[in-house]
């Protein structure tokens, strides 16, 4: 069975691509790195390449020194997810939220997230992430255009039925 | 033929039920392992972050006869550091009040859970440190004696201190499991020497530690590594350089009585900690297929 590439926020290197292949999202609230790391041999050759390494920052949304520390060591953000949001679809996570706020209405994990939003900006690209926004607008409005046709042929099929 | 009529039968009495049975199993779950392979700290007092130092070196150059030598880059020392910040990990129960009439769940049961449980939080933490190390080795399939040697290799050529300290390699169980095999395979006269063979002759300790090779590596398997792609992200390191955490003495929990809110009793326990990476080339990462 073909493994599908994961795709990151943050477009990778094409050594990482294979460590992406078949890569499974967490269930908890993670940052994916990118790292840089020695790669040993036993022919004695060592060789600068990369890797994946994911950091968790479930109940742990405090995590800026980890992630500042892997940064100094030429990690790149590659991507990040499920930050417990007060707006969470699923309870739990939405009351841990509420819970780790302490009270002051203030989601620790949505301070977070500015804070690797803000490292990973100089590496995302803008345009092409707009670009692919609007193309799904687009379609979602193209869409739209055929099911509001096909109302209104429905409409007017049930204003003949009644008259 | 149908069943007999009107026979007296087991559930025309009254019976007793759910008597408990001598055997009670504890849960299947992992051991903790990394804090003891680790430098450790008791929390900082009144901050929640710590420094914790990596001492810089100096470089001497040879000189000439009636030279002047200006102090330069070569006689700068400088320090650097990892900062930990401390944080809370925490699990609450609640038991309702006919739990602890009737049931067999005590508050003693709930906070031992409790302790086991940020124990098992705590550790999965310290393995997902595994990953972020520079250096790895990367097995053409499954790990190989060869692997942890080569492993053991770098720490040396980064010229780690303390080199007479055994290595500590925390495999998966998969791991373990393949470098008994590859001695069991091997048929080297070296295995047939009983002092040798305590990674595949011993049983597995309360701390994962299950033998050691040659006496300068001890291996410890557990559960609960971090992957990547299809490779288990296990680690060959020096206890006392590589990694460092900061852990307050215990758990504390908290014992709350709740009554408009469904008569129960709240147990809730907190537990400060930080686990960091301290020196990256006291460690290498070993990755094998999961």
């Amino acid at each position: 069975m073909k493994q599908e590439v994961y795709k990151t926020i943050v477009q990778p290197k094409e050594e990482t691509i294979k460590y992406l292949t078949g890569w499974k999202r967490p269930g908890y609230a993670f940052i994916l790195f990118e790292t840089k790391e020695w790669h040993v041999f036993h022919d004695g050759e060592k060789r600068l390449g990369t890797g994946l390494m994911t950091l968790n920052a479930e109940s742990r949304p405090e995590i800026y020194h980890h992630v500042d520390m892997y940064l100094q060591k030429g990690f790149r953000i590659l991507d990040y997810g499920n930050f417990p949001k007060f707006n969470d679809k699923n309870p739990q996570r939405a009351a841990k939220a509420l819970h780790y706020s302490q009270g002051a209405g203030l989601n620790p994990w949505d301070n977070l997230e500015k804070f690797v939003k803000q490292k990973m900006s100089s590496e995302i690209n803008w345009d092409e992430r707009a670009s692919n926004y609007e193309n799904e607008i687009s379609v979602l409005k193209k869409k739209l255009e055929e099911e509001r046709k096909k109302l209104e042929v429905k409409q007017s099929v049930l204003k003949k039925d009644s008259i | 033929m149908g069943a007999v009529s009107n026979i007296t039968e087991f559930g025309n009495s009254v019976n007793v039920t759910d008597v408990l049975a001598a055997g009670i199993s504890p849960a299947l779950v992992k051991a903790n392992c990394m804090m003891a392979v680790m430098h450790t700290e008791g929390l900082p007092a009144g901050t929640m972050t710590a420094k914790l130092t990596r001492r810089g070196s100096l470089t001497a150059a040879a000189l000439a006869e009636a030279t002047a030598l200006a102090p330069d880059a070569n006689g700068e020392l400088t320090d650097s550091s990892v900062g930990a910040t401390i944080a809370k990990c925490a699990v609450v129960s609640g038991v309702s009040v006919e739990q602890g009439q009737f049931g067999s769940i005590t508050a003693d049961r709930i906070a031992a859970e409790h302790g086991a449980a940020i124990a098992r939080y705590v550790d999965n933490d310290a393995l997902s440190l595994f990953s972020g190390l520079s250096t790895s080795v990367t097995s053409a399939s499954i790990l190989t004696i060869d692997d942890v040697m080569l492993g053991q290799f770098n720490i040396f050529n980064s010229e780690c201190p303390n080199k007479e300290v055994p290595l500590k390699a925390v495999l998966s169980h998969r791991g373990h499991y393949n470098i008994k095999k590859e001695i069991v395979q091997s048929g080297a006269a070296v295995w047939s020497n009983e002092s040798y063979l305590e990674v595949l002759a011993g049983t597995p300790q309360a701390n994962c530690y299950v033998g050691s090779l040659l006496g300068s590596i001890d291996f410890h398997a557990t559960s609960g590594h971090a992957t990547s792609g299809g490779d288990t992200v296990q680690a060959i390191f020096h206890p006392m350089w590589a990694f460092a955490g900061f852990f307050a003495p215990a758990p504390v929990t908290w014992v709350k009585e709740k009554g408009s809110e469904g008569f129960y009793t709240e147990y809730a326990t907190y537990y400060f900690y930080d686990v960091l990476e301290w020196n990256d080339l006291c460690g290498v990462k070993l990755l094998s297929d999961t």
